[in-house]
């Protein structure tokens, strides 16, 4: 009896030590898109679809109506838009009842016919869903430097009031109105410049209640139904507006909120960042890229409704305007684009139509691109059935590197859930050439380039043994701006050197460059000289690195670096960074006086603009702009948004076909307008997005070292300019080292022999015995 | 007799079974797994036969890795047992007046890693005080980490670290050994010599093979503080195996480093059963 007692506490002890030992087992797989967890009831398994989801259309906008003001739902459940034809100058409105067209209401005669504004100020439109409108005149004293608004006020029945809306002046003086709303309640609400919000009485103009948060800083607010919302910097306050008292605290949504701090970020005059809306059960949505939501009153979650992933929400270019719901639980979004067009974003719900599509396919990216997120917006919506999960590796949120987010991506690719596509900016790409671990996309190329056109040399800066295992979407180039001479020194770094030399001797008081700190200088070089280090047995130049190091030195010698602080010093911390654009900074330095001189990469039709207004502001000084770096007669630039489709991939069809529209004119063309390795969509980026008739794009008015203001206009550059740009991009031919761990090397050794701190010889052998341990493994 | 003794046979099977199988599935099955891997391409879609090994052993960086590794065990292990034998005995001697010293030999074991290389940093660093102090007696500085002088730092670190651990474990296999041997040499007329010849160190022996062994895993260990002082590509002298292996994980060159890890672990194999041979034999390492 005692020897079964012992036995039986034997195996069940056994037993438990087994249970715990397997207890441990199975980790949540790593690496879901941070966007695709909002999700709401995650991933469905492709064995039981669910169905159901919100499907978008574009609306198209009412014909002549350039400028949209405002758009509401009204009292009989349509919609009404008004704004302004910019050619004729006139106001409309319209109307749609069937939810496809729209049909012109008209505006009150008094708005089109110059009695609002008769000295010619600006109007602005301001709905209310039971007909009513408000009209604000704005005018800018550009002598007294003040802004002056007046209020009219039209009833239903079109009758006119002037109101004489005055905001609180006396802890912001020179406080104005900034915008105007109607809730749908009829009741009208005006923001000021610190984002107190007011009810205004539509008889006096005079206000009736304040809603400023208690004097917290406001990010942004609005109307939801029959609640005011406010978001602050830590929390969201609702208040009734029927009675202008706080509701209770909804920690829910205040947490749901507080997470988007991404959203809250893009809150500025042309984006609000998160929209509002309410229903009649004071349930609240609320729409942002990541898709739009709905949240009941006193609930203890927030549903998500509409993924952003699917649809145009997360478009980074989509600015958001206004949501609206009506009683179909159909949505409309106002957005605007990157060329300030108004795109109307009807979301529908359609029950037959899968909740998640079919096909997944998984994009890695080592850091978050703009592009990317375009491209893959673009081709959702072409491709409905198919869900593109996008994974960046280096989120920035967390204490993520580099390294590890490759490992991390290595173990997935060995467990056979790796990604489908790669973008392989600071990726090791030739290791995965050298491995097979990337298809060959030479047919990709070879269509782009019968359709569009390529730069070839970019292009085809990946081919190995006659197949394209890469093609970088995009691509900058090194460029210097000075005088004639100094422009024609940066053929080669030693030259630019002398010239620098010379300039600083010329004239001690001036920088050469804009202060920048060694590393930094050391990065710009390294994009316009690392192109000529490698050898042919794939080792590093010693002379190339020594000679890159001693014209650095000078280089760095040239300008003052009193009064630099090493814990103040900015460098780039994403590889994304070291390849994007940086002329446009320096330029404006030079352009005020601060250097005599500027260099860096090139990247954009905007960029462009900038240094081909900087150039022409200058025309005694004889600026231009010449490449920079390289050798003579042979020219650096560097790759970006590099995309190849991994080998193990199981879709290769939805791969091949992401890829395609990644490389498209259509895609390629949206955006920043940066310089893309498609021909057609870099002809297409020539066409100036906004501005006016003359040429007039934007500018900038700051202060110079002496204090005088200092206005420089910027214009979209010239047919010759472009003839000009064209031709130095079509002969670029030498693709810079696009290596991470090459690029921190040198970084890390030169930075100390700018500073003095160790010689040449120890600087070129320690980077060379480093380079070349990294280049045998 | 043999009834009971089966039945303890088997029970103690089934307490050990739970342990066995979590070996089984996260160690030996991701080894078998590491083996294929060294016969295949790196994606593990092809076989390659023994291509991988021919690469290895043509690599460089490989040679490079090895020869540092081999270097730094060659030093560190016979450097590591002389030094804790030596301390052993004399904390020994001292008895319980030598407690205190015993403290002070173990506390490096409890110092955390990051601590380990702030403290490396603020010593060696071409800013830091060692060169600080040298700048101060009229010697240039130089910068340590990035310099053959790496290797005596890292031998430095092991042995700082692991010195503690070794004397203890000394301690415990002198305490092993009867002190009745010890007299009766006495009485016999033997010298210190003599006795730590004759008697301690054939006594010891046991012991110095599981030394031994822990101490040649524990080598291995002195990756991290390397790592995190001088990142992937530190100075030639200090670029062990470890460093590689982490370098073709992130390069995806899985053919390579699961052959490197296969020869490693045949070499370790090799070491270690010819340890047991030779020391091991002596009361089959259980101090007996």
């Amino acid at each position: 009896m005692r020897t079964y007692k012992k036995k039986s506490i034997g195996i069940l002890l056994a037993g438990i030590l087994a249970a715990l030992s397997v207890t441990g087992c199975g980790s949540p797989k790593g690496g879901t898109s941070p966007d695709s967890a909002a999700r709401s009831g995650e991933k469905v398994s492709n064995t039981s679809q669910a169905m159901g989801r919100y499907l978008e259309e574009e609306l198209p906008l009412p014909e002549g109506l350039d400028e949209v003001q405002d758009l509401i739902l009204l009292d009989d459940g349509s919609y009404e838009i008004a704004g302004c034809n910019n050619s004729t100058m006139q106001y409309l409105r319209y109307k749609m009842t069937d939810g496809a067209s729209w049909t012109d209401v008209g505006v009150p005669e008094a708005i089109n016919s110059g009695e609002l504004n008769a000295n010619g100020e600006s109007l602005t439109l301001c709905l209310a869903p039971a007909g009513d409108i408000l009209v604000t005149a704005s005018s800018y004293d550009e002598e007294q430097g003040s802004l002056t608004e007046t209020f009219t006020y039209f009833d239903p029945q079109g009758q006119k009031q002037l109101l004489d809306i005055q905001v609180p002046q006396d802890k912001n003086p020179g406080n104005n109105v900034y915008k105007a709303r109607f809730t749908q309640s009829g009741q009208l609400f005006v923001q000021d410049y610190g984002r107190v919000n007011y009810e205004i009485d539509k008889a006096t103009g005079a206000i009736l209640k304040t809603y400023d948060a208690d004097g917290a800083d406001i990010l942004l607010s609005a109307p939801a139904g029959n609640r005011w919302v406010i978001v602050t910097a830590d929390q969201v306050l609702c208040y009734d507006i029927s009675t202008g008292e706080e509701l209770p605290k909804d920690s829910v949504l205040s947490q749901q909120i507080m997470e988007r701090k991404e959203s809250l970020g893009d809150s500025s005059g042309s984006s609000e960042g998160i929209l509002f809306a309410g229903d009649q059960k004071d349930g609240l949505f609320y729409c942002d890229r990541r898709g739009i939501y709905y949240h009941a009153a006193g609930g203890s979650v927030c549903e998500q409704m509409v993924d952003g992933q699917l649809v145009s929400l997360s478009n980074p270019t989509t600015m958001l305007q206004k949501l609206l719901k009506s009683e179909d639980d159909s949505f409309l979004v106002e957005a605007v684009d990157e060329n300030m067009v108004c795109r109307l974003l009807k979301y529908t719900y359609s029950a037959d139509t899968p909740a998640v599509p079919a096909t997944e396919l998984k994009v890695y990216s080592l850091e978050d691109h703009t592009f990317l997120r375009q491209a893959i917006n673009q081709f959702q919506h072409v491709n409905p059935d198919i869900y593109v999960n996008l994974e960046i590796g280096v989120t920035g949120k967390d204490a993520v590197t580099r390294e590890d987010a490759l490992r991390t991506l290595n173990t997935d690719i060995l467990a056979g859930n790796g990604p489908d596509v790669l973008i392989l900016d600071g990726m090791p790409l030739n290791s995965y050439i050298e491995k097979n671990m990337l298809l060959d996309i030479s047919d990709i190329l070879q269509k782009i380039r019968e359709t569009d056109g390529v730069f070839e040399n970019v292009a085809n800066t990946f081919q190995k043994d006659e197949k394209v295992y890469a093609i970088p979407a995009k691509f900058a180039v090194p460029i210097i701006v000075g005088d004639a001479d100094t422009a024609a020194s940066g053929s080669t770094l030693k030259a630019f050197a002398d010239r620098a030399e010379a300039m600083r001797a010329k004239d001690g008081e001036k920088n050469v460059y804009e202060r920048i700190d060694e590393k930094i200088l050391l990065q710009e070089l390294f994009a316009a000289d690392s192109a000529g280090w490698l050898q042919e047995d794939g080792s590093i130049s010693e002379v190339e690195l020594q000679n890159y190091l001693t014209q650095a030195k000078r280089i760095y010698g040239t300008n003052s670096h009193e009064g630099e602080d090493a814990s103040n010093s900015y460098t780039y911390d994403t590889f994304q960074e070291y390849t994007s654009d940086s002329i446009s900074n320096y330029i404006l330095d030079t352009v005020l006086g601060g250097s005599q001189c500027a260099f860096g990469l090139l990247s954009s039709m905007q960029s462009y603009a900038t240094v081909t207004s900087a150039t022409d502001s200058k025309p005694d000084a004889g600026f231009t702009m010449g490449l920079f770096g390289g050798e003579v007669n042979s020219h650096s630039f560097v790759p970006s948004e590099i995309v190849g489709i991994s080998s193990t991939t199981g879709e290769e069809k939805a791969a091949r076909s992401f890829i395609q529209t990644m490389l498209s004119s259509d895609t390629a063309t949206s955006g920043s307008y940066t310089f893309s390795t498609n021909k057609k969509a870099y002809e297409n980026a020539k066409v100036q997005p906004w501005g006016d008739d003359e040429g007039n794009v934007g500018g900038y008015s700051v202060s110079s070292q002496d204090g005088t203001q200092l206005e420089f206009m910027i214009r979209w550059p010239s047919q010759e300019h472009m003839d000009q740009l064209t031709k130095m991009l079509e002969s670029l031919n030498r693709p810079c080292i696009n290596d991470g761990i090459i690029l921190d090397i040198v970084l890390e050794q030169g930075g100390a022999y700018l500073k003095g701190e160790q010689s040449l010889e120890d600087t070129s052998k320690t980077i060379l015995q480093k380079m070349n341990l990294y280049l045998a493994e | 007799m043999r009834k009971n003794r089966k039945k303890n046979g088997y029970q103690g099977l089934l307490f050990l079974l739970p342990s066995l199988l979590g070996v089984g599935i996260f160690v030996l099955t991701p080894y078998l797994d590491v083996v294929r891997r060294s016969f295949t391409s790196a994606i593990g879609q092809n076989f390659t036969g023994l291509e991988n090994y021919r690469k290895i052993f043509e690599n460089t960086a490989f040679q490079l890795a090895c020869s540092n590794t081999l270097r730094f065990v060659a030093v560190c292990i016979p450097l590591l047992l002389l030094l804790s034998l030596l301390l052993a005995l004399l904390l020994q001697r001292l008895g319980k007046k030598g407690q205190w010293f015993k403290q002070c030999f173990l506390f490096p074991m409890a110092i955390p890693v990051a601590s380990v290389v702030l403290l490396w940093r603020i010593l060696f660093d071409r800013h830091g005080m060692v060169n600080a102090l040298l700048n101060d007696v009229g010697f240039a500085g130089r910068d340590w980490m990035n310099s053959s002088s790496a290797f005596g730092v890292l031998v430095f670190s092991y042995i700082w670290k692991n010195l503690g651990y070794d004397i203890v474990l000394m301690l415990a296999g002198l305490s092993s050994i009867s002190t009745d041997i010890y007299e009766a040499a006495r009485v016999d007329g033997a010298g210190e010599w003599r006795i730590f010849h004759s008697i301690t160190l054939p006594n010891l022996l046991p012991s110095l093979y599981t030394i031994t062994v822990l101490s040649l895993l524990n080598s291995f260990k002195v990756f991290r503080e390397a790592y995190l002082v001088a990142g992937n590509y530190p100075d030639d002298s200090m670029y062990l195996l470890q460093h590689l292996f982490n370098n073709w994980f992130r390069e995806l060159s899985m053919d390579k480093m699961a052959a490197g890890a296969v020869v490693m672990t045949l070499v370790i194999f090799l070491v270690v059963l010819i340890l047991t041979k030779t020391w091991g034999k002596e009361g089959h390492g259980d101090g007996t």
